[in-house]
């Protein structure tokens, strides 16, 4: 089964290719900045971010823009893959009603256009990296690994919620307004020791908690991450990909009875 | 390769809510009050047919009959609730009106993208895209985003892209009809060489003029049964007399 979809995919390798051209030409054609965009945008959001929290935290201006935008550079490509996967398969019914297409390609081609859009966001960072006094280390060579926890636990989500959607529309909107609430119960934009310690278990029950931390310490830190957390980040993204492939497999020969 | 498409009694069964449940919220409250009710509806009914490579069938009917769905099981964009279908080869869907295209890219990417939609790598799109922009005599618009072409463009686009897939067979839904005079002729013409070169064609008109010309056999459907299944002027005359005693 498993072996048959990966095929499967092989065979369509073009059309990912050119699905994931098509997001991206679709996306930058028609904005004057261009692929600028995605790199200004974060941006914008840190002035206001650091001039907001790091006069509360006194965190210390330079430590908390490279404290912010390792893990909101990360958050984002996940809110943006996923909320983008939840309409992807209403968006691209009328084509495979029509053609028989394997329908995991569209949930793939849009979380590789986004990792294409989080390479371009995550220049800045590393641009500020030495400005700001934290200088490279041999740690983000480890950086892919984290990063590929972060793409399994997106694309695991991203099928959940793009199958769900087929049947009940309202779930694109209400993961929307669930995501607000889930970004600040990721230490994003606060430190994780202004969290008393009787409320960090709420944190701890957070999936993305892992996933950022394992992310942010080789590049805040300048050290690798603690194994614990790493293999907690392994075990999250894991579940979410097994659980996500396999409700997406059991109902992707209905989808076209409900589009 | 020379094998026929078969279908041995096939069902299809749409199993959907009475009320379409659209939101999740409504169905937590239905299903808690016990009040999911499904209505079942059979869209194809036992159906066993063969299709001879080479071979074009035309398929007629009325509104509902079962038509859409059987294609649809052709092109293996749906599985039959019962019975088997066994489709040899590559089967090409002519999209109306280019459903696969987007109106944002130009026209070349719109051709790549629908021959990868199609299983046609971008090598093969390579050797075969100068062909296919003379084919639709718009060379000098492939560079234009498809949203400024009209849509006898968009068709003639769709059409080039299909019959360079080469594919096996072609299903045809209602599409001979569009375009001007001089472009039908020259698809007709190679309608007529794909098939000598042994292609198979499903074909789905209301027009039963064109089924009369171009069909080998027709196949008649009605509230998803075969009603009759065999020559072509045969199938039509009992079709046009079924119509006649429905209209009175």
């Amino acid at each position: 089964m498993l072996k048959e979809n990966i095929t499967e995919l092989i065979q369509f390798k073009d059309l990912l290719h050119n699905l994931v051209i098509r997001d991206l030409t679709v996306r930058y054609k028609r904005s004057m900045l261009g692929f600028f965009w995605s790199m200004l945008n974060p941006l914008l959001n840190t002035i206001v971010f650091t001039i907001i929290f790091s006069t509360i935290f006194r965190f210390g201006v330079k430590s908390f823009i490279i404290y912010f935008l390792s893990g909101y550079q990360l958050w984002n490509f996940f809110a943006q893959s996923t909320v983008a996967s939840s309409h992807c398969l209403l968006n691209n019914g009328p084509l495979f009603k029509r053609i028989y297409i394997p329908k995991a390609i569209f949930v793939i081609s849009t979380v590789i256009s986004n990792l294409f859009n989080l390479s371009l966001a995550l220049i800045p960072l590393f641009i500020l990296l030495p400005i700001l006094g934290k200088g490279f280390h041999l740690s983000l060579l480890f950086l892919p690994v984290p990063l590929l926890f972060a793409v399994m636990f997106t694309v695991g989500i991203s099928f959940l919620l793009s199958a769900t959607a087929i049947f009940f529309h309202d779930i694109i909107d209400m993961y929307q307004i669930f995501l607000m609430p889930w970004m600040y119960l990721t230490p994003i934009v606060y430190p994780l020791d202004i969290v008393p310690k009787k409320f960090l278990f709420v944190l701890k029950l957070n999936p993305m908690f892992y996933i950022v931390e394992c992310f942010r310490w080789p590049i805040f830190m300048g050290e690798l991450p603690h194994l614990e957390t790493c293999c907690l980040a392994l075990l999250v993204a894991t579940v979410s990909l097994l659980i996500g492939y396999l409700v997406f497999t059991k109902y992707a020969d209905t989808f076209v009875y409900y589009i | 390769m020379n094998l026929p498409i078969v279908l041995q009694d096939v069902s299809v069964r749409y199993r959907l809510p009475k009320e379409r449940v659209h939101s999740f919220k409504e169905f937590i409250i239905k299903s808690f009050k016990g009040h999911m009710e499904y209505e079942e509806f059979w869209a194809l009914k036992n159906i066993t047919f063969q299709v001879p490579p080479g071979e074009m069938l035309g398929i007629v009917g009325r509104n509902g009959a079962g038509k859409s769905t059987l294609l649809k099981l052709i092109a293996r964009v749906m599985k039959p609730t019962r019975g088997t279908v066994r489709v040899p080869g590559k089967v090409a869907p002519m999209i109306e009106l280019g459903g696969g295209f987007d109106h944002e890219l130009s026209g070349r990417e719109n051709v790549y993208l629908l021959g990868s939609i199609l299983g046609i790598s971008r090598r093969e799109m390579d050797k075969k895209f100068d062909a296919i922009s003379e084919f639709t005599e718009l060379e000098d618009f492939m560079e234009t985003p498809l949203r400024a072409y009209s849509s006898g463009m968009i068709t003639r686009l769709g059409f080039a892209v299909v019959i360079a897939v080469d594919p096996e067979i072609m299903i045809l839904d209602e599409v001979l009809a569009v375009g001007d005079t001089a472009f039908q002729e020259k698809c007709h013409a190679h309608i007529a060489k794909f098939r000598q070169a042994g292609g198979t064609i499903l074909f789905v008109s209301h027009s039963l003029d064109q089924i009369l010309k171009f069909c080998d056999r027709a196949l008649w459907l009605e509230r998803g049964e075969i009603r009759s299944w065999g020559d072509t002027p045969g199938v039509v005359r009992q079709y046009e007399n079924f119509l006649g005693s429905v209209a009175d």
